[in-house]
């Protein structure tokens, strides 16, 4: 029963993850007047902001799609070359592209200096722990790297929280514009940082196993 | 590593401070108080841009239009947040106070812009003023695009003469 809950949740954030690319790959038809970009029409004509904003999508996209299978042991051996060059490609894309930018990204949020600081944390919240998770990997110490590594996932997964936070605070608490986007800055990491450790609380024997197994 | 992630961390923090935003914008740091827009400013610009040629052309399709016994002409209403309630109203520019009205050259400013004709009032298009930049974007509806306030002109003169021309 546990091992069929597991393959549901596992299942179901691949689902999330492909998702959440599909949505970040679809302002690529590069129309400012899409989705998003509609409440940032004032922002259109600074093109550092521009240029941030499609690198942080593309290179969002990059990190889930690179990050994605290293969890899925069957798919990619733990010690194998692949697993490296994806972990490599993962963590320098949080580390220098996706995080930096979300952060420059942060400063011109919607709803304002609460917003941005939520936003902010976030993007700390996520390179923080995927910069441990580097740290731990080097030092060779496999059940650090994988405690660190999986909430560092967690918040590449804010993103995806992000945006089932939205519609809930505005349709169902029905929040007004500018209470939504603060609600959802602190919600959708928040949250992801709970779940991770919930997550590692129910994996604590399992990373030991992990740990044997790598060595 | 350790350097180099600090440093890009450090540049993008800079790179958010070379213009306006949301932190700026609470410090009034980009805002120094005789960047203050006036309201005649605004008026002005809205007038220039939009209004004024948008009567000309409409009264050049229906020389009638502005000369019946009851009130016709646009009216441009900003959205202000109330300092008791701090809900967010629509005012228009005209029973508008100096003191209400804090808005900066520098910052984006949505307007609405509504045509009464005899009582009947419609939404004509949402306005996206930028003083400092002398620049208005226009978006008319729900389908449309975000465009300059000369295509729109254009656009909405054209439209509004050819309608003229099936009703004569």
């Amino acid at each position: 029963m546990k091992k069929l809950i597991i393959y549901i949740l596992g299942i179901t954030v691949v689902v999330l993850a492909i998702m959440l690319v599909a949505i970040a790959m679809s302002y690529f038809t590069f129309d400012s007047d899409y989705h998003f970009l509609k409440s940032k029409q004032h922002m259109l004509s600074n093109n550092i902001w521009k240029v941030s904003f499609y690198t942080h999508l593309l290179f969002g996209s990059i990190a889930i799609l690179a990050g994605t299978p290293l969890f899925i042991k069957k798919l990619i051996r733990f010690k194998s070359k692949l697993h490296k060059t994806l972990g490599k490609i993962y963590i320098a894309s949080i580390l220098f592209i996706t995080g930096p930018t979300g952060l420059y990204l942060a400063f011109y949020a919607e709803g304002g200096s609460w917003a941005s600081l939520g936003f902010v944390l976030m993007s700390f919240a996520w390179m923080i722990p995927t910069y441990i998770a580097y740290k731990k990997i080097r030092e060779k110490d496999f059940v650090g790297h994988y405690r660190w590594i999986i909430r560092s996932y967690c918040m590449t997964l804010s993103g995806v929280t992000l945006r089932i936070m939205t519609p809930i605070g505005s349709h169902l608490i029905e929040f007004d514009y500018d209470t939504n986007f603060i609600f959802t800055s602190y919600a959708c990491w928040i949250f992801n940082i709970l779940l991770g450790e919930l997550i590692l609380l129910s994996l604590k024997k399992k990373t030991q196993n992990i740990a044997l197994l790598i060595r | 590593m350790k350097k180099f992630f600090i440093g890009t961390l450090i540049a993008f923090t800079a790179l958010a401070f070379t213009s306006e935003n949301n932190l700026t914008k609470s410090l009034g740091l980009f805002t120094p108080k005789e960047e203050k827009l006036t309201i005649n400013e605004l008026d002005s610009i809205v007038r220039v841009k939009v209004t004024d040629t948008l009567r000309s052309c409409m009264m050049q399709a229906n020389p009638h239009l502005f000369m019946t016994k009851c009130y016709a002409g646009f009216d441009v209403r900003v959205k202000v947040r109330d300092k008791n309630s701090g809900l967010r109203t629509n005012k228009s520019l005209k029973y508008m106070q100096e003191e209400e009205f804090d808005f900066y050259k520098r910052s984006d400013l949505t307007l609405s812009l509504f045509f009464a004709d005899c009582g009947s009032e419609d939404l004509v298009a949402t306005l996206y003023v930028n003083y400092s930049k002398n620049e208005i974007l226009v978006k008319e509806s729900f389908f449309s695009k975000t465009i300059p306030s000369e295509k729109f002109i254009e656009d909405f003169c054209e439209k509004y003469s050819n309608l003229q021309k099936k009703h004569e």
